[in-house]
């Protein structure tokens, strides 16, 4: 780590090749698409390497690196957004057995009507498993906001779920 | 269906899904950070912004290597009729709008402790207030320090008086491409305008003010604190004519600049001030002090 804040190129590469695949995954989750994903990261990982000389506290890396994705998630969201109308999210999501495929599609079309701040606290939470307060520093905004939109986000997943799991008014089923 | 439900489907379904990243992420990165300069560290941050000093030691050493970096780009690159600097000088007693800086000492360079009196800035070679066309003349009182085209006052880093030439205004501050194409219009109402339209950050009402017999427009910028980019300080709200990006707002504190926007004879100059703490009353009053001591004079 010192030696990647001191400018070591090789350093930073050994300290990238233990977090990539983790920023990657992250950012996956939260963009549901492989080519954003794939941006996200790298532009996280680019802003990590610049940023790094004004790291202080070393032992707070991982928490400040999954903020740069984050926010490198956000931006990444924004421009794709602005590019090309959304679309099916998912690519090459692999076969789960306790999960219908009724249920995988239900989760995206809800996951999709998140907002990228949403879907951040659930990747979080429920992919990571971080608490809450470690949830504020990753995002650097207070627990309570952090809570809130948690409750937002959930909340938000299981009216899409509900919904999809009524029976279409009659005349509308195909 | 309950939250408990709703967790347990999240939890199995955000499970699926790649966890490793492709093989071309590793490679791009590793070719991008060869191309990419790291941003400089705390010496250079400190000096910039205002930050929390706990480490003292740290930062004197910085200061000094800043200093003698400084003085040696100064030594070769600064034109012999600038003189050498002299702390000590007469304030100056004119306050007519032309007045000249002439045996007023330039600010010396970057990291110099700076004795109460009177001090020019002018086009310095390379530094941001190049190609102004402008030179300001100002008059400090005690504890401030030289940034070369700044003051400043550390260790405690609480006020700053900074001078700048601002060519163009970023639409948005989180979108580093977002700078207009043409630049915006050379005026001060051109200026405001770009700020007041500027994404991400909020303007106060502009109000008329007179600098060293000048007019201009006096606003109070400040991020807006729920902007994405303020997380990781990657943020850029203006740009000067030789490509430098504008000043960003403090790490740590994401607190207000006040942005005086001056016309003089028709260059445009900007004269930010800030204080480390938003009710800094001596800080407010010291940083008053310097800019009722403003004059300036056309190259």
């Amino acid at each position: 780590m010192a030696r990647a804040q001191e400018g070591d190129h090789d350093a930073f590469d050994q300290l990238a090749l233990h977090i990539t695949d983790r920023l990657y995954a992250v950012a996956y989750r939260i963009l549901r698409n492989g080519p954003s994903a794939e941006d996200a990261t790298q532009q996280a990982l680019v802003s990590i390497w610049r940023q790094l000389p004004k790291l202080r506290d070393p032992d707070r890396f991982e928490a400040w690196a999954y903020r740069l994705l984050v926010n490198a998630s956000y931006a990444e969201h924004r421009r794709s957004r602005r590019e090309a109308p959304s679309g099916s999210l998912t690519d090459g999501t692999t076969d789960d057995p306790y999960l219908s495929v009724h249920d995988r599609d239900q989760l995206e079309r809800g996951f999709a009507r998140l907002s990228t701040e949403q879907r951040a606290v659930l990747v979080l939470q429920h992919y990571l498993n971080l608490s809450h307060d470690e949830m504020a520093e990753v995002l650097g905004i207070p627990v309570g906001t952090v809570r809130s939109r948690l409750h937002g986000a959930r909340g938000a997943m299981r009216a899409a779920l509900e919904a999809d799991a009524r029976p279409a008014p009659s005349g509308w089923q195909a | 269906m309950n939250d408990r439900n709703v967790d347990q489907l999240l939890d199995a379904w955000l499970d699926l899904g790649p966890d490793v990243a492709p093989d071309r992420v590793h490679s791009a990165v590793a070719l991008e950070v060869r191309t990419t300069r790291q941003a400089f560290g705390w010496s250079r941050w400190a000096s910039e912004r205002f930050p929390s000093m706990n480490n003292p030691i740290r930062v004197a050493v910085a200061l000094a290597a800043a200093a003698v970096i400084a003085f040696v780009g100064l030594r070769y690159l600064v034109p012999d009729n600038t003189g050498d600097p002299d702390p000590t000088a007469t304030p100056s007693a004119t306050a007519s709008p032309t007045a000249t800086p002439v045996g007023v000492p330039l600010l010396p360079p970057f990291g110099t402790p700076l004795d109460p009196g009177t001090y020019t800035i002018d086009a310095v070679p390379g530094s941001i207030v190049s190609g102004s066309g402008v030179a300001a003349t100002l008059s400090i009182g005690d504890g401030w320090e030289s940034g070369g085209w700044y003051v400043m006052n550390p260790p405690d880093f609480t006020k700053q008086v900074s001078f700048w030439t601002i060519e163009n205004v970023h639409e948005d501050i989180c979108d580093p491409e977002s700078l207009p194409d043409p630049v915006i219009g050379p005026t001060v109402r051109d200026l405001v305008a770009a700020l007041d339209a500027q994404a991400n950050t909020d303007m106060s009402r502009a109000v008329d003010i007179e600098v060293g017999g000048f007019t201009g427009k006096r606003v109070i910028v400040r991020p807006v604190l729920t902007a994405d980019c303020l997380a990781d300080g990657d943020w850029k709200y203006f740009s000067t004519p030789h490509g430098a990006p504008g000043r960003g707002f403090g790490n740590e504190w994401h607190g207000p600049d006040t942005l005086w926007i001056i016309d003089v004879d028709g260059h445009r100059v900007v004269v930010i001030t800030s204080t480390s703490t938003p009710d800094d009353t001596e800080a407010s009053e010291s940083i008053a002090r310097v800019m009722r001591s403003l004059e300036f004079e056309v190259n």
